[in-house]
């Protein structure tokens, strides 16, 4: 088990470096002054007037023909749940000290010539091609192959916390 | 066993990145690694995590819905939270205030060391000189003035072993009853409600209801912003069928009304002539469920014009009397719908459509509200209507038929109602009234009988009142921030700051509150500790300590014991290391056998919380119906069993419509009702630290309805002036907005510290609740720059 434990932790530590030199680049393409969101997972802010009526949203986030970005989850109705308005000129109340998680950078890959694994929850991300469509949006991986349009026939989620298979010996 | 501790393993695992992450994919990470080095736990985490941090479960910091959350740790911080897809509560989903959860630990101002107030300056202090300055005033107090003169203000946001010691240490150690928390002013009529109506506090329902439902019901409940993740399980359920009628009932046009089938406008109080009608036409409709109501209700009459509470020392005590059927018709003849339709300021064909939902067999109906029925100067007679509706017409214990109150702290139900951090309650729904309650407390808690009073304290208005007069003389406050959200704030202001007065604050951030401390204390909080909650579904939610508090910060239940013990109370607290443990154990005996049932320790580190009462290991869903409840009788049908003195059945109360204390006049005519916004949280001491919420709505303002803002020539967003007999503020006006008040009515939020609408508001209350009504007084709107009147 120490063994184990050991050759993981050097594994992990090599495969980290990597991922942490890959995710310094990407920093390096310039940061928006003000991030759309807390923290990589966190809802994105809305980056014009949301106006009065708050139940309009989906008349152009959920129509392709709109031209604006298109929401991945359109079956949820009440936008300001989790959306709110940017603002950009409000000072703050006081500040704070949450760095926020970045963007995970190029999800891996099973192995070297397979496709690259889901690294984010799929709640609230039906639609994948929303989000990764070449012309979606600038600030994710978008898929070069959009007519394939049954992404999980190739793209696993990831479910980090389940079990090993495992089955007891037949004799 | 492995070499790893768990700071270590945390830390290998941040370092590991993706590497760790195909490491657990790998199969690599045995999860139970977690189990057996340290505090957090095998439980499985939800799908598709960023494997970058470690996650470990728990229930959002805000709101009473009780939404489960995993939080992400990385570098000893928490830097992301995502929902819990296996938590019941939320699937999955949560708000913008549960997406801000990371942040609220680390705004720049964190108190993160005790703070003594010497020649009117705060300084830095050790905790022994904090702590040995605190226990010689509360010991001083003893001393000279009595228990009675020594007070206790906590919270809803307290976890069970906060309120649990604190209850323990004030009632077992130092004699007094002087145990309050801020639920007192958010959901004390609907614990009122529930017991005079069925014999125990809590909703024998739960969010199930939702879906379940055909006809949801708000009575005064701005749900979109105030739960916002149940309000979304709602939508969800209206958006697979159609066919689901949401009304909205209230004194103000919101966010929820945008998406109800129906808005129902009424008269501040009308909800009483309201709901009246509405069982006036379900008993004349012949729609009265007779057998239910035969087998399982009896019917009562109270005390009436019962006053407002807003003298010192006002005392009540109800006096009911019993009436039969008839008598109960004869009493709803003043309330035909062409009769309610006056007071309730419902139009009778509204009233009648109402009543087909409640009154058709064939349709389930839940009813739910928070604030609007509760913050009311007759909320105990608001809710025993409302669950009078479902006593009638036998809508109750079953899937989408039940009366359901949604309370606005994480533990008001679990730590203020369960615990019974009130000053009247003992743990477990028990009073300290009771001789065999205070006999099985004293046993429990090692202390002669005699110890614990059988006078209840102060209830929360009084107690301010109390510290006002001199009655009381030092007091500690944990967790909440009274001085932005007492009524009629100007004179508690005052009472705090008088000389012979001790304040001691404990909390996470600076306040209004902390302000006026004398001794300030930095509280660790959520995740920074491990801690309990219950939530308005009656789910015991568990957490371990995720990361540690900054600077000195300690947990207030630590605190609490802390203090006890340098008073001589050491041998109350005589736990090991692992003392919340060890106080749930001690606090779950309470609980036992009698309908409030808690499960073990253990159960809640491996499950997404249960719902009470847990028998055999089972949590119950719906209480009170056979089948369902372990505590109702085989061939009984139904069991109240909380009431004894109906012999398990439910009350059905006559409680008649009478009007506020304060309605506009010609000097003040227009009434003011505060409220919440979606983004901020209470007081905003934790979500305007959030800079994304902060900016979404940054101070308060005064909602005002376009007729009368053209009668008064006030523009939107003109500064006005809002004045009561009791204060004054300016704030923004706001014509069209996010919501919209009734013709002259206006509308505050109280979140804002530098914009106190408290100010203004009246400290009426409800005199079996003792809950105060924030919802109604008379103020009128100035413009700026014309003379003041």
């Amino acid at each position: 088990m120490r063994a184990r434990v050991f050759l993981l932790v050097c594994v992990a530590a090599f495969l980290g470096g990597l991922a942490a030199a890959q995710s310094s680049t990407e920093a390096n393409r310039g940061p928006s002054p003000r991030p759309r969101r807390l923290y990589f997972g966190a809802p994105p802010t809305v980056p014009h007037d949301m106006g009065l009526d708050m139940n309009d949203c989906l008349v152009c986030h959920a129509d392709p023909e709109m031209g604006a970005p298109l929401t991945p989850h359109p079956t949820r109705l009440r936008c300001r749940q989790c959306h709110l308005p940017a603002a950009e000129d409000v000072p703050f109340f006081r500040s704070n000290r949450l760095a926020g998680l970045p963007p995970p950078g190029r999800a891996p890959r099973l192995q070297p010539s397979g496709p690259p694994v889901i690294p984010h929850p799929l709640l609230l991300r039906e639609n994948c091609l929303a989000c990764h469509a070449p012309e979606a949006r600038e600030d994710v991986i978008s898929t070069p192959h959009p007519e394939r349009l049954r992404c999980q026939q190739c793209h696993i989620p990831q479910r980090p916390d389940t079990p090993q298979f495992s089955r007891p010996p037949t004799y | 066993m492995s070499p790893l501790d768990r700071r270590e393993f945390l830390s290998a695992a941040g370092q590991a990145g993706l590497g760790g992450w195909l490491a657990c994919e790998l199969g690599l990470l045995p999860l139970d690694l977690l189990a057996r080095t340290g505090r957090t736990q095998s439980i499985p985490v939800g799908p598709g995590l960023d494997p970058r941090l470690t996650w470990t479960k728990a229930p959002c910091r805000f709101c009473g819905v009780g939404c489960g959350v995993m939080v992400g740790v990385n570098d000893g911080k928490v830097q992301a939270v995502a929902g819990d897809e296996l938590s019941p509560v939320n699937r999955g989903l949560l708000c913008i205030k549960g997406y801000s959860l990371p942040a609220i630990l680390y705004g720049e101002d964190r108190l993160t060391t005790p703070l003594i107030r010497a020649g009117g300056k705060l300084k830095q202090a050790t905790w022994d000189e904090a702590l040995d300055l605190v226990s010689a005033q509360f010991k001083g107090t003893l001393g000279a003035h009595g228990p009675t003169a020594v007070a206790i203000y906590g919270s809803g946001q307290w976890t069970l072993s906060d309120g649990y010691v604190a209850s323990k240490w004030f009632r077992a150690g130092m004699g007094s009853n002087n145990v309050e928390a801020n639920a007192r002013l958010c959901m004390a009529s609907a614990v009122t409600g529930f017991l005079t109506s069925f014999g125990m506090d809590e909703p024998m329902g739960n969010y199930d209801d939702l879906e379940a439902a055909d006809v949801l019901v708000l009575w005064g409940n701005n749900m979109a912003e105030m739960h916002p993740v149940l309000f979304s399980r709602i939508l969800e359920s209206r958006r697979q069928r159609p066919e689901v009628r949401l009304i909205d009932i209230g004194t103000r046009r919101t966010p929820t009304t945008e998406w109800a089938d129906e808005f129902i406008g009424i008269k501040p109080n009308g909800d009483l002539a309201l709901a009246n009608a509405v069982a006036h036409l379900i008993v004349e409709r012949g729609r009265v469920n007779q057998d239910f109501v035969r087998a399982h209700t009896v019917f009562r009459r109270g005390k009436e014009k019962i006053g407002y509470g807003l003298e010192d020392n006002f005392q009540f005590t109800d006096a009911p009397v019993g009436m039969t059927f008839e008598e109960f018709k004869s009493y709803l003849a003043d309330y035909t719908p062409e009769k309610a339709a006056g007071p309730s300021g419902v139009p009778a064909e509204t009233i009648r459509r109402l009543a087909d939902y409640y009154a058709n067999p064939k349709l389930k109906v839940v009813s739910l509200w928070c604030m609007g029925m509760n913050q009311h100067v007759r909320g105990t007679w608001i809710n025993n209507l409302v669950n009078n509706l479902h006593l009638l017409t036998g809508k109750i214990g079953r899937p989408g038929n039940n009366p359901f109150s949604l309370t606005g702290q994480p533990s008001a139900c679990g730590t203020v109602r369960e615990v019974g951090t009130l000053a009247h309650r003992l743990p477990a729904d028990m009073v300290v009234t009771n001789p065999e309650h205070r006999r099985l407390a004293a046993e429990i808690w090692g202390v002669p009988v005699e110890k614990i009073p059988v006078q209840p304290g102060y209830n929360t208005v009084e107690m301010f009142r109390a510290l006002d007069r001199g009655d009381i003389r030092t007091m500690w406050i944990q967790c909440t921030n009274p001085l932005v959200t007492m009524p009629n704030l100007n004179r508690y202001r005052d009472a705090a700051k008088k000389q012979g007065r001790f304040i001691v604050v404990s909390d996470v951030y600076p306040t209004p509150t902390t302000d006026i401390a004398d001794v300030i204390l930095p509280s660790a909080m959520w995740v920074e500790r491990t801690g309990m909650f219950g939530n308005s579904e009656r789910r015991t939610q568990h957490w371990f300590k995720a990361v540690e508090p900054p600077g000195q910060a300690r947990p207030d239940v630590w605190q609490l014991m802390e203090v006890a013990r340098r008073m001589g109370y050491g041998q109350l607290f005589s736990y090991e290391e692992d003392y919340e443990r060890e106080i749930f154990a001690e606090y779950r005996k309470f609980t036992l056998g009698h309908g409030h049932d808690l499960a073990r320790y253990d159960d809640y580190v491996e499950h997404r919380g249960l719902r009470w009462p847990v028998v055999d290991g089972k949590e119950t869903a719906y209480r009170y119906v056979e089948g369902a409840d372990p505590y109702v009788p085989e061939g009984t049908g139904y069991k109240f069993y909380g009431y004894k003195a109906t012999e398990g059945k439910a009350v059905i109360w006559a409680r008649p419509y009478e009007p506020p204390p304060e309605v506009p006049d010609a000097e003040y005519p227009f009434w003011l009702t505060t409220g919440r916004v979606l983004e901020h949280w209470h007081t905003g001491s934790l979500t305007r630290r959030v800079p994304q919420l902060h900016r979404a709505v940054p101070a308060a303002y005064v909602e005002i309805h376009p007729d009368d803002a053209r009668r008064l020539n006030v523009q939107n967003g003109e500064r006005v002036r809002v004045v009561s007999r009791r204060g004054r503020i300016e704030l923004d006006a706001v014509v069209e907005g996010r919501g919209k008040p009734l013709p002259g009515s206006v509308f505050v939020p109280f979140f804002d510290e530098g914009n106190l609408i408290n100010e203004l508001t009246l400290d009426a209350y409800c005199p079996i609740s003792k809950q105060p009504d924030y919802k109604k007084c008379a103020v009128r709107i100035e413009k700026i720059g014309v003379a003041e009147g």
